[in-house]
């Protein structure tokens, strides 16, 4: 299919009239700084010290050596593996939920959206707040006598990752719900009406005329909330403290990267920006993932 | 099949209460954290928000802590910065990213990979990584303290230009091919054909990119200095780093004052925001 | 690799060769000969590198921040300002202030880089030190020989760079380490008698086991987040934390570090501590003001905002010195410094001498509102400091800092830097929690701060 035709024509030159403006600015303010990283990634410059000196590929063998940077590796794959599957699903289920129209459906589809509008700092406090050992979470489950001690979400590093997981889902149903609600207007109704007279419930609906309906869509959230997930670095913040949670265990990339730049008298900028390009080949790797994943039906 | 499907009207009756009873759980899901932050800040001074002994309804409601909030700063100024900064990113998130994903939702142009790369890499940099390379970039333009500074780096994402390119790909070509037969030029292909199609997604960019501008915290805070320029997020942060921020409830207030705004907008918006979204399908 | 994949390898590398070429880069190698004129990647003036003392003009525009500040102060620096200008009207001073919060040496780092830092800076000791070490701070013994005459002679001898004897930065407010604050009706619930709080560290974590057993859950001894114990403890009980030039750490092969760190574990798995602050950047006087914990801040200034915040609560404080066995209070303090970028030192360095003064300091310090001492002799014998009245916490506190102000000592240990300090108390913490032995811990800590220490 030649969308826009092979029979048009256009000068060389005229799509870049079209794209120029967006083109510039995202090279200018997104690539450009990132060359900059790159550059300093085979440095040993200092936050405070200029440029520093070429180390070679120093900073890029001590990434393999060092402990730490396993770990937050190893905690920003495991927040993707589980955040991406829960933002691909859950906020199209929840489309699904409020897509038709029935009295008072607008004000659920904007109570959902609520938690998009928030900051993640104004959040992140609101359910530090909730999940503290004497919050009303934990409160309501002594109450209610299904446990004895406090669970603690926010002292154990296991759990405030998947406290940090739930929080971004928490607040990223609504936005994409919005993408799916978009999409579910594109998929034609009577392939609903078809499946229905021919006796198909309700789930196997949903699994051979939704999914395939959205399947786009489906593989944009996906590489979204994939980027979104190996950028993670508020939520940890606010709900894990300082430190990442109890010694550092619940750091992700982004938090090492700026635990190990950006301190002025211990930081090394070089190995920072080479820890930067490390989660940009990681990040990479999951795009293209996300891509064979939604293109593999072609 | 259209009389049908009125006949039917809202469905069954019992999957009409099945419906419902599943939409309110949800809902006491995904607003009961923004409710609970609500109701604290309303309890007055000696009311436990913690333990066993807190209740969740204030049994003395009161805006104390509203009214410490107000008497302590400006907030009417931080409330105008704020805006100023989301009116200047909506205006650029919403032209650039169209006129771009238009084209990128064309083929057979030189050049359309390329360009896709650049958009796709330039969403990955987490941007703690390049934010001392971002700021020098703006103190070279001579762009510290100033609100334009804080708006250049984020006035165009590459993600709405994806979004905006998702949309354009979904218009049927039989459309623009009737189109094309009536010897329409590309400008008015794009403007009578692919921009009505596109004003769910728009919106959807507009109300994302307001939300960005407004909640945005760490970049503005490098680049502003002065109290006069500080956005809402900044004020409030300011305030909640002086002694007032001890007090649970005066931060739960300060979160809901920053909150309301963009909510109330949002609710204002919401019947186009919607009715958008549906209509920018093609039927 | 798929073609896509080159395809955006080729885009990155094709980037990076344009704009590299484009002679944008990573900025030059430093070069040694070059280090005296450079500060970071700024030019330096001849005026702020010379041997000579500044003599300029006093004149020009200079901009001048404080750290927290604004909210409660304005008046005082409005008006500070105000005269200074009116004694140089070809001075034009801007005051700036920072909300000093987790983000404040990122953002003088930024500034530094930038060479945008203020000409007037309100810092701490570890930020000054990183920026002495870049060059970007004027020596003062050789821009301003007699800057330090007013201060107080051992609050100015002990603020030398580590291994030199100079001076760069000037001390302004300061408070002291070395007294508790209590919680007197938890005490009492708890079975502890709040006439005779602890003394050492060690009865400190006898009488948190005592909570532990005695409070049911209800509350707690203090905050565990050991962030808001180290170094201090450690110095209070005179563990030896690194050598004498701070060049290597040394207290994992110190007993009384071990011993601390195994009580500490002790206390937090016997619910001594509030488990879910273990990593939590909350302030202990946030728990302290609800009631949570039986000890709250260090820091006599925070009893203000308890006072503010929960009045039962500040009615029952109960204030008393706990020196352990060190016998001293430490004394840390907020600095004034000029940065050599400044492109008016001449103006900058009257500014902040005019700032400091020990009239302006008088002023300053005798705000009620203030619980610091001043840094000049002259200002010590203000009326608020010597003629203290009530018998609340707040005057308890004062009455009694004053008594240890003038045993002070200066026990700022610049290799503590915030990577180090991560790094410490991230293995304390997997020590509480059992994941580690305190002695594994220790080590681990000990190798990594020596790790980041050579480093840098």
């Amino acid at each position: 299919m030649a969308r826009g035709g092979a029979a048009l024509y256009r000068a060389w030159w005229v799509p870049f009239l079209w794209v120029g403006p967006a083109i510039v600015a995202v090279a200018v303010w997104g690539i450009f700084p990132f060359v900059n990283t790159v550059l300093l990634s085979f440095t040993d410059a200092k936050p405070l010290g200029g440029g520093g000196a070429f180390v070679g590929l120093d900073n890029y063998a001590r990434l393999l050596d060092d402990p730490d940077f396993w770990l937050a590796t190893k905690n920003s794959v495991l927040y993707a593996v589980f955040a991406v599957p829960l933002l691909v699903l859950l906020p199209l289920i929840l489309a699904q939920l409020v897509f038709k129209k029935i009295p008072g459906i607008g004000f659920f589809r904007s109570a959902f959206y609520t938690p998009v509008l928030a900051s993640m700092v104004a959040v992140g406090l609101v359910w530090q707040n909730l999940l503290s050992d004497q919050g009303p979470i934990n409160t309501a489950l002594g109450k209610l006598h299904l446990i004895d001690d406090a669970v603690p979400f926010l002292s154990d590093s296991t759990l405030i990752l998947a406290s940090a997981i739930a929080l971004t889902v928490w607040k990223g149903l609504g936005w994409y719900m919005i993408f799916y609600l978009a999409a579910l207007a594109n998929v034609p109704r009577d392939l609903y009406e078809a499946a229905e007279l021919d006796g198909a419930g309700p789930v196997r609906r949903f699994i051979h005329i939704t999914i395939p309906g959205v399947r786009l869509t489906m593989m944009l959230i996906g590489i979204l909330s994939g980027i979104g997930s190996l950028r993670v670095f508020t939520e940890i913040y606010v709900l894990g403290g300082a430190t990442g949670g109890p010694g550092g265990q619940a750091r992700t990339l982004p938090f090492y990267i700026r635990d190990a730049a950006l301190d002025p008298i211990a930081g090394n900028a070089g190995y920072g920006a080479a820890i930067s390009v490390a989660l940009f080949a990681m990040t990479c790797v999951l795009a293209l993932l996300a891509h064979k994943f939604g293109s593999k039906e072609d | 099949m259209r009389v049908a499907a009125r006949l039917r009207g809202y469905g069954r009756p019992r999957e009409l209460v099945v419906r419902y009873v599943v939409l309110t759980l949800v809902l006491a899901l995904m607003v009961g954290p923004l409710l609970w932050q609500l109701l604290s800040s309303l309890k007055g001074d000696g009311e436990a928000i913690f333990g066993d002994a807190a209740g969740l309804i204030p049994r003395e409601p009161t805006l104390e802590a509203y009214q410490t909030v107000f008497d302590q700063a400006p907030m009417a100024r931080y409330m105008l910065n704020s805006l100023i900064m989301c009116a200047l990113t909506v205006t650029s998130q919403v032209i650039f990213p169209t006129l771009a994903g238009y084209m990128m939702s064309r083929q057979g142009w030189r050049g359309r990979k390329a360009v896709y790369a650049v958009l796709i890499v330039s969403m990955i940099f987490p941007f703690e990584s390049i934010m001392v390379s971002l700021f020098m970039m703006v103190r070279d333009a001579g762009l510290v303290d100033n609100l334009i500074g804080v708006w250049l780096p984020g006035a165009i994402a590459a993600v709405n230009v994806l979004i905006m390119r998702a949309t354009f790909d979904a218009v049927p070509d039989e459309v623009e091919d009737a189109a094309l037969l009536d010897g329409a030029n590309e400008w008015q292909r794009f403007t009578k054909i692919y921009l009505p199609a596109s004003v769910g997604a728009m919106m959807v960019v507009i109300i994302n990119s307001f939300i960005a501008a407004w909640d945005d915290f760490l970049w503005p805070f490098i680049v502003l200095r002065s109290e006069n320029l500080f956005t809402l997020t900044l004020g409030l942060s300011r305030m909640a780093e002086s002694s007032l921020g001890y007090d649970v409830r005066i931060v739960m207030a300060g979160s809901v004052i920053s909150i309301a705004p963009i909510l109330i907008l949002f609710i204002v918006l919401q019947r186009w925001f919607y009715k958008g979204v549906a209509e920018g399908a093609v039927k | 690799m798929s073609r896509r994949t080159i395809r955006v390898l080729a885009g990155i590398a094709a980037a990076g060769i344009t704009l590299t070429a484009c002679g944008v880069g990573g900025g030059s190698d430093s070069d040694d000969t070059e280090t005296q004129q450079r500060a970071g990647s700024c030019e330096l003036s001849e005026e702020a590198t010379s041997d000579e003392p500044v003599t300029g003009e006093v004149a020009g525009e200079i901009t001048f921040q404080t750290t927290a500040l604004k909210q409660d102060f304005s008046p005082y620096f409005e008006t500070v300002i105000a005269e200074f200008e009116e004694m140089h009207p070809d001075v034009t001073v801007n005051w700036q202030d920072d909300p000093g919060d987790a983000s404040f040496t990122q953002r003088l780092v930024t500034d530094a880089q930038s060479c945008q830092l203020p000409d007037v800076v309100n810092l701490n000791q570890i930020t000054a030190y990183a920026l002495y070490r870049e060059n970007f701070l004027l020596d003062l013994d050789v821009k301003a020989p007699e800057i330090g005459d007013a201060f107080i002679p051992s609050v100015w001898d002990s603020l030398v760079m580590p291994g030199i004897d100079s001076h760069y930065v000037l001390p302004w407010y300061w408070g002291l380490t070395g007294i508790q604050t209590f919680n007197t009706a938890l005490m009492e619930r708890a079975g502890l008698d709040p006439s005779t709080p602890p003394t050492t560290i060690d009865e400190q974590f006898d009488a948190a086991a005592q909570i532990a057993e005695t409070s049911g859950g209800e509350f707690f001894a203090f905050s565990a987040n050991p962030m808001w114990r180290l170094p201090s403890d450690w110095q209070l009980m005179n563990v030896e934390i690194t050598n004498e030039d701070e060049t290597e750490f040394t207290f994992a092969d110190d007993p009384a570090a071990l011993h601390w760190t195994e009580r500490m574990a002790e206390l937090y798995q016997a619910g001594a501590l509030p488990a879910d602050t273990i990593s939590s950047s909350d302030d202990p006087t946030t728990l302290y003001s609800q009631g949570r914990i039986v000890w709250g801040s260090t820091n006599a200034s925070s009893l203000r905002f308890v006072q503010e915040s929960n009045a039962e609560v500040y009615a029952a404080t109960g204030v008393a010195s706990l020196l352990s066995e060190r016998g001293h209070a430490f004394q840390d303090g907020q600095l004034i410094a000029v940065p050599s970028t400044s492109d008016n030192p001449a103006a900058a360095l009257a500014f902040a001498e005019y700032l400091l003064s020990p009239e302006k300091q008088s002023e300053f310090i005798s705000d009620e509102r203030i619980s610091n001492f001043p840094s000049t002799e002259e200002s010590l014998s203000i009326p608020k400091l010597t003629e203290i009245t009530g018998d609340d916490a707040l005057a308890q506190a004062n009455r009694l800092s004053v008594e240890l102000a003038q045993n002070a000592e200066n026990a700022f240990i610049y290799a503590w830097s915030d990577a180090v300090n991560s790094a410490i108390i991230g293995e304390i913490q997997l020590a509480m929690q059992g994941d580690k032995s305190p002695q594994e811990a220790l080590d681990a800590a000990q190798d990594k701060a020596n790790d980041i220490l050579s480093q840098g």
